[in-house]
């Protein structure tokens, strides 16, 4: 008896271990342990021993018949990872094939340079205001302290419109005024925006970008002026500058100046590089404006975007920012 | 302006070099550009005398010369040039030498004839562009020199960018001052000797026009050979200021408003005919001037005109009719101060501009004009022989801001820079700048400029000198932080660019066109609307203000597709001009953000087809840039003269026309031969910039139901209408329509589509029951029977 079920296992694990698939296994499963499986045959056939015998075989029995359902689970779950290898593997894809989609787009590189002239002034607490583009000569010359015919005229090429009733703004310049036209100080904006002079080569574009700054309170100084600059330019380029502010010429300021940065600063060799104007609001743009002179003082800032992102950027030729070749735009993504 | 090295260092003493010299002009605020060469290494060359000068014997056109190079024996050199002769004293090359072109001289034999050297040109040493013969030396000057020492070389130029308001530093003059300041020594004058007034001819002069001409001043010089040369350290000062020579009465003229700033003019006295009137031209007068123009003047021009009538433009130029030439005998030197205001503009109106203009647009020194005129009668007396006549002067109002007192306060001071100056050194810092300084109490003054300097007129100015010769960069900088209320970070205007970044995201990339376009290609894209035109259009590509950015769009699209790009997806941000009576001067300027696409819908794949972008696309793209804006956004079919009439749509949101989309129309083929034409949207941006306000809706865990529906309606009947007949029956249930399949052919009569929806519907509190949905059916069919006779497909 006991021989019989020693050999019975012996096959038994012998078939279990030797299926092939999990529906071998089962066909199995069922002839050993099922309602008509030998395992269980054996169980129903113990109703014909003795008692004392009963006992101990039942025993064997049902030790061999978890032996049986363990040894079927095992290869179940072997056989179970085995497909899934298989699955995974057949479904598996060449990761290095280029991904599905469109790639985006790019900002042209003047949009980048004025957001982050923007933010930066933004955060120091200025507002960002904008104009129209086609001015009059009043906003763009007479307010900012350039009568008709004054030699400073001669700086600013102007393109004029409907018989020089209107021109193209040549600066933002008229923003501010136009903002303290409306607003008493404290004023502290930005005006960001297209403008136009009648020049074009390597070096002068017909139309190009400007970032103004104005600041007009109480006690405005030029000390407060160079400040604001070094740390601006600092943030801009990312990095200590030694600045130079030298004595400069704008009818709307006074005093005036213009500032260079040391070219060892950025890394483009020695020499002064010019990156923008600025100074004290002369007392008469304040008056015309219909601001207290003596009660306020200001400072104002103007800069070239194209002259900024050229520095940034590396790029040479100015033209390159208008003829939008998507090989030009595209590396601004 | 140019100025020679030398030349300062006779007016200020001191030892820093030109490159200090020239980097504290600079921090003065006159920034010098360049420091250049006086002129090229002469190395080799020698002044020489030609001795003798024959024909060659084998070329007509060649001459041999012997010439003394001031050595034991005379050269022998042959030479071409058509005024060689004997006697001349010519600059000549030396076997060794290498002139600044390059060439270098070696003993030569020229058909058969030796040559030992080379006579020049001054175009040959590369002082001047005259290349027509030998450069004709003094005869006096000294044989065998170094042509560089007879030449007073080597020197430095300084090239100084003046600012228009430092008209003051338009000469010698100028310019020492502020390096004495700069360098804190006293400039000095040079020392000439006014020639005495040996004969009694005068001429008269009338200022009739006195708030234009502070003053005049004339001088007779009789017996002058106008013809006798310019002394060459005279000359070589002008050709390193850069001005050519003309004759030695214009060229002292020219010489002394280069040493003072005072702009001189030199008239043939008799050619002039009576007294000198400074006055308005008449209307009608003409003036000949010295470049042969014929100007007609205009009334408020003023002029210098004798009994005949205009010999010059006050300021400006001469006139030809009273031109000095090498006939001259008697010269008349002018010597005035006309206002800026009086010439201001002049020469734009006659697109004439000339140095003495420069000079009084910016303001020349009131007091300056008898000096000049002296220096110039001494210097012509001096090199061109004559005897001198007394000076005949006119008097006009006194320049308007030369009566200046300017009250200036320390405090202000400190305002204004943001830190005190010392008083004493402000005191010193003024009158070294030519400035009476009258002291009210220790911190207060009253300043005086001088005359020169007509851009002192506030006290803002005079802090602007003291800062200036404090030096900027000794200044403090110090922030003492600013206390603003907090303003809002939206710019306006989509300054942070949030929503063109929908656009980047679906592909497109910016573009910065010209705000001025072609008119032909406007006019095409407009339908002929009325443009605002430049007045002095810089191209006649880039004339018209645009009324789309479609003008400026498409040429950049148009730049891509020659360089092969086959998918372009551009955007643009800016300002539309449209004429419009009730806008601030006439003229609406909208901000506008526009778009235009070509080529595939798809980046290349290896699984997918390329799929050629179409209407759907572009709308799509316009769909995007609308996520949360405020409104109900619609498009309706509609033409417009740049798009395709079967695929063009206004865009509307809240039923107002915010702008277009649809294909460029096929009649612009023929400008774009063989290209697929591009969809093109633009979007006026205010209706962008009104955010939705955002209320959050409860969420509903009752299921939702969806029906679909297959119609069959009438091939125009659009989808829109289809969606709004079953919007009409208003059942609060019906949340969304979705349309997922339009079919048009098989199955199906000719003019009929297909046109599948898929209802949704919810009801938030209960579930809905198949008996209400049928019944909400029921009533949509039946409005879309009604207003599109629309049926179910197969009923």
């Amino acid at each position: 008896m006991t021989s019989e079920l020693d050999r019975l296992r012996e096959q038994a694990i012998a078939d279990i271990e030797a299926s092939e698939n999990l529906q071998a296994l089962d066909a199995h499963r069922v002839s050993l342990l099922g309602k008509k499986g030998v395992v269980t045959a054996q169980l129903k056939a113990l109703g014909a021993l003795a008692p004392e015998q009963r006992r101990e075989e039942g025993a064997r029995i049902n030790r061999l018949k978890g032996e049986l359902a363990a040894a079927i689970n095992a290869r179940r779950e072997a056989l179970e990872a085995e497909a899934l290898e298989r699955r995974m593997a057949a479904e598996s894809v060449d990761v290095t094939l280029p991904g599905r989609g469109r790639r985006p787009g790019a900002a042209h590189p003047i949009t980048l340079t004025r957001q982050r002239i923007e933010r930066l002034f933004v955060h120091n607490g200025f507002e960002v205001v904008h104009g129209p583009e086609i001015e009059d000569d009043y906003h763009n010359f007479e307010a900012l302290n350039v009568p008709p015919d004054h030699p400073a005229r001669a700086m600013q090429d102007t393109f004029y419109v409907d018989g020089a009733r209107l021109l193209l703004r040549t600066h933002t310049s008229p923003v501010q005024v136009r903002t303290m036209e409306a607003r008493q100080p404290p004023i502290r904006i930005i005006a960001p925006g297209r403008v136009y002079r009648c020049d074009s080569d390597r070096t002068h574009s017909p139309m190009f970008h400007q970032v103004e700054a104005l600041y007009v309170a109480e006690r405005v100084s030029f000390a407060q002026l160079r400040a604001e600059l070094q740390s601006f330019l600092e943030a801009f380029f990312g990095t200590e500058l030694k600045l130079r502010f030298r004595p400069s010429y704008f009818p709307f300021t006074e005093p005036s100046a213009e500032v260079d940065i040391d070219g060892r600063s950025l890394g483009t060799g020695s020499g002064w590089m010019e990156v923008l104007g600025c100074g004290m609001v002369h007392p008469r743009v304040l008056e015309a404006a219909g601001i207290d002179g003596d009660r306020y003082t200001g400072y104002a800032i103007g800069m070239g975007v194209e002259r900024l992102a050229m520095l940034r950027y590396g790029v040479t030729d100015l033209r390159q920012f208008y003829d939008n070749d998507l090989r030009f735009l595209e590396q601004f993504a | 302006m140019k100025i020679s090295e030398q030349w300062l260092r006779e007016w200020v003493d001191t030892a820093s070099p030109i490159e200090v010299l020239a980097d504290k002009l600079t921090m003065a605020g006159l920034e010098v550009d360049d420091v250049l060469d006086g002129g090229p290494a002469l190395d080799g060359v020698v002044v020489g005398r030609i001795l003798e000068c024959e024909p060659h014997p084998q070329a007509d056109r060649l001459r041999l010369c012997k010439v003394d190079v001031g050595g034991a024996s005379p050269l022998a050199i042959v030479c071409g040039a058509p005024n060689a002769a004997k006697g001349l004293v010519v600059p000549v090359a030396l076997v060794g030498a290498t002139l600044p072109n390059g060439t270098r001289i070696e003993p030569a034999k020229i058909r058969g004839e030796a040559s030992a050297g080379m006579l020049c040109s001054a175009s040959e040493l590369g002082l001047t562009s005259d290349a027509s013969g030998l450069w004709a030396l003094a005869v006096d000057a000294p044989v065998g020199t170094a042509l560089a020492d007879y030449l007073g070389l080597p020197d430095r130029i300084l090239d100084i960018d003046l600012t228009p308001n430092r008209g003051d530093c338009l000469s010698v003059r100028g310019v020492a001052r502020e390096i004495a300041v700069a360098e804190n020594v006293v400039a000095t004058l040079p020392v000439f000797d006014s020639p005495p007034v040996s004969i009694a001819t005068q001429r008269e002069v009338h200022i009739d026009a006195p708030d234009r001409c502070a003053a005049y001043g004339a001088r007779t010089i009789e017996n002058v050979q106008a013809n006798a040369p310019t002394p060459v350290w005279l000359a070589e000062r002008l050709r390193r200021a850069g001005i050519r020579r003309i004759s030695l009465p214009v060229d002292i003229g020219n010489y002394v408003m280069l040493e003072f700033g005072q702009p001189m003019h030199a008239f043939d006295a008799d050619k002039l005919v009576g007294a000198i009137h400074v006055r308005l031209a008449t209307t009608g007068e003409h003036v000949v001037t010295l470049d042969g123009e014929d100007v007609e003047l205009a009334s408020d021009t003023l002029v210098i005109a004798d009994e005949r009538g205009p010999v010059a433009i006050a300021g400006m130029i001469g006139g030809q009719r009273t031109a000095v030439d090498e006939h001259t005998r008697n010269v008349v030197f002018e010597s005035a101060c006309f206002t800026p205001a009086a010439v201001a503009g002049q020469g734009r109106r006659y697109k004439i501009h000339t140095d003495s203009l420069h000079r009084f647009e910016r303001g020349v020194d009131p007091a300056l004009y008898r000096l000049a005129l002296d220096r110039a009668s001494q210097l012509l007396t001096a090199h061109g022989g004559g005897v001198a006549g007394p000076v005949s002067v006119a008097e006009g109002a006194p320049v308007s801001n030369q009566q200046r007192r300017i009250a200036l306060s320390a405090g202000h001071i400190e305002r204004l820079l943001g830190q005190p100056v010392e008083t004493a050194w402000v005191e010193k810092a003024l009158q070294a700048l030519g400035m009476e300084v009258e002291t009210e109490d220790k911190n207060h003054w009253i300043v005086v400029p001088p005359s020169w300097r007509y851009d002192i007129e506030i006290e803002a100015d005079l802090i602007e000198e003291v800062a200036r010769v404090y030096g900027y960069d000794r200044l403090e900088t110090n922030d003492p932080g600013v206390t603003l209320p907090p303003v809002p970070a939206d710019g306006g205007f989509d300054s942070a660019g949030h929503t063109a970044a929908a656009l980047r995201e679906r592909g497109y990339s910016e573009a910065i066109t010209y705000s001025f376009v072609e008119p032909g290609l406007h006019a095409e894209l407009t339908g002929a609307e009325a443009a605002v035109v430049l007045d002095n259009p810089i191209s006649d590509q880039l004339v018209e203000m645009r009324r789309t950015l479609w003008a400026s769009l498409l040429p950049g699209w148009h730049h891509n597709v020659r360089r092969q790009q086959t998918t372009i997806r551009l955007y643009e941000r800016g300002l539309r001009f449209l004429p419009d009576a009730d806008a601030e001067n006439g003229i609406a300027q909208r901000e506008t953000l526009a778009g235009l696409a070509s080529g595939s819908a798809d980046d290349t794949h290896w699984d997918r087809p390329l799929r050629a972008l179409d209407f759907f696309d572009i709308k799509g793209d316009v769909e995007a840039l609308f996520v949360g804006v405020a409104g109900r956004l619609t498009f309706e079919a509609s033409r417009h003269p740049a798009l395709h009439p079967g695929r063009s749509a206004q865009i509307l949101l809240d039923g107002n026309v915010v702008g277009w989309l649809g294909q460029l129309s096929p009649k612009f083929a023929k400008r774009y031969k063989n290209i697929e034409l591009p969809y093109l949207f633009e979007v006026d941006y205010r209706a962008l910039s009104k955010s939705r306000n955002i209320r959050f809706e409860p969420l509903s865990e009752q299921p939702t139901v969806r029906r679909d529906l297959a119609l069959v309606v009438a091939d125009d009947v659009a989808v829109a209408t289809l969606i709004a007949a079953i919007e009409s029956v208003d059942a609060a249930e019906l949340r969304s329509i979705q349309v997922f399949d339009v079919f048009r052919g098989q199955g199906l009569e000719t003019g009929f589509k297909s046109v599948a929806l898929g209802l949704i519907f919810q009801d938030k509190a209960s579930t809905l029951t198949d008996d209400r949905v049928e019944k909400i059916i029921e009533r949509v069919l039946a409005a879309l029977d009604e207003r599109c006779d629309a049926r179910i497909r197969g009923e």
